[in-house]
């Protein structure tokens, strides 16, 4: 056995050079059958190619992408509303496609839909069979009703023929917000009224205190604590609850510094 | 038995063998790396070379009809011996 391996090991270049010759006699030969059967391959590979191609341009956009289930969350109006897709897909697709939200009218049934909201995008289906996605509030605003939404999807599958597939949602309704009024937003409109008004009257209050104090000093009566009055108060009269107020005439009082301060309302940090 | 069939033959013949048993096993791999593999795909031209190899340089025929076709003398010996 070894004798025989040491044999074969010293015989190799013997093998390799008589191979070689082979080869060059028989070169023509080589020459032909390659070309026949580079024919012959690729020949039979382009019409399967064909075969192939007509197969996959007949089929219908399910055999790749097939939505199982699309439904979507009932929400109160102001709300983001959630939809999941559920779906089986034989690759991650890139698709292409446009959305649309239609609102059902009251008392109508589905045929009698109305488009109000319409977006283009672009993504991969992912890998998973369920998949959430939102409209953000700030997207389309749902006003209470019964809705209804339509994905219309291009993707391309093999040897880039495209596809389309349609798929509509079970309709979803939006409910009112239960308090107050049904507008989330004129209410924020009327605390931010509010917020201001009160802003008003703190920076009032707070300048007609500085203003008795500081006219307080001037006339040596130090210690009183004058409260502040609503009532109108000129920085160059006086106040009228001062009993000093004749010696205010001649008093060069400085003005009146109003102090910075800063006011947290309702998590809302406001300057004075 | 294949030491003593292969020692008849002539270095033509060796070469011719080994030359087709080489093409046989390259064309078995590549098919078999083709098959398997998602990203890599070989060339056609890859199997057109090869397979010109394997018939052109002759005795395909002989190959498929087993060693005795190749050593047509052994059988008489084979015969004598036993």
């Amino acid at each position: 056995m070894k004798n025989r391996l040491l044999n074969a090991i010293v015989k190799t270049p013997h093998y390799f050079i008589s191979i070689s010759k082979l080869v060059w006699r028989r070169l023509p030969y080589i020459a032909l059958y390659t070309v026949a059967f580079a024919g012959l391959i690729g020949g039979a590979q382009y019409l399967y190619g064909q075969y192939d191609r007509q197969v996959i341009a007949k089929a219908p956009a399910t055999n790749f992408i097939n939505y199982t289930s699309f439904s979507v969350q009932n929400a109160r109006e102001g709300e983001d509303v959630i939809f999941t897709l559920c779906r089986t897909h034989d690759q991650n697709y890139k698709v292409d496609g446009t959305r649309i939200v239609y609102i059902i009218p009251e008392g109508k049934s589905e045929p009698d839909k109305v488009a109000v909201h319409q977006k283009n995008f672009e993504g991969v289906i992912d890998s998973g069979n369920c998949q959430s996605y939102f409209i953000r509030n700030n997207e389309y605003y749902f006003k209470p009703g019964k809705y209804l939404i339509t994905l219309n999807l291009d993707f391309k599958v093999k040897y880039d023929i495209g596809k389309t597939i349609y798929v509509k949602s079970e309709p979803f309704t939006i409910y009112p917000q239960p308090t107050g009024t049904n507008d989330v937003q004129a209410q924020l409109n009327i605390l931010r009224q509010q917020i201001q008004d009160q802003q008003e009257i703190i920076n009032r209050l707070s300048f007609q205190s500085d203003q008795s104090s500081s006219q307080g000093e001037a006339n040596g009566t130090i210690g009183t604590n004058t409260p502040p009055t609503t009532q109108a108060v000129t920085p160059a009269t006086g106040n009228s609850n001062n009993s000093g107020s004749a010696g205010n005439s001649g008093n060069t009082t400085p003005p009146p510094t109003v102090k910075p301060c800063r006011l947290n309302v309702l998590g809302i940090g406001l300057l004075c | 038995m294949w030491a003593t069939m292969t020692k008849t033959l002539d270095d033509k013949t060796k070469a011719k063998l080994i030359t087709q048993v080489t093409c046989v096993l390259a064309l078995v791999a590549l098919a078999a790396i083709d098959a398997f593999s998602v990203d890599f795909a070989v060339n056609v031209f890859v199997y057109a070379i090869i397979a010109g190899i394997l018939f052109g340089v002759g005795g395909v025929r002989e190959l498929v009809g087993g060693v005795r076709e190749i050593t047509k003398e052994i059988p008489k010996e084979a015969d004598h011996e036993k």
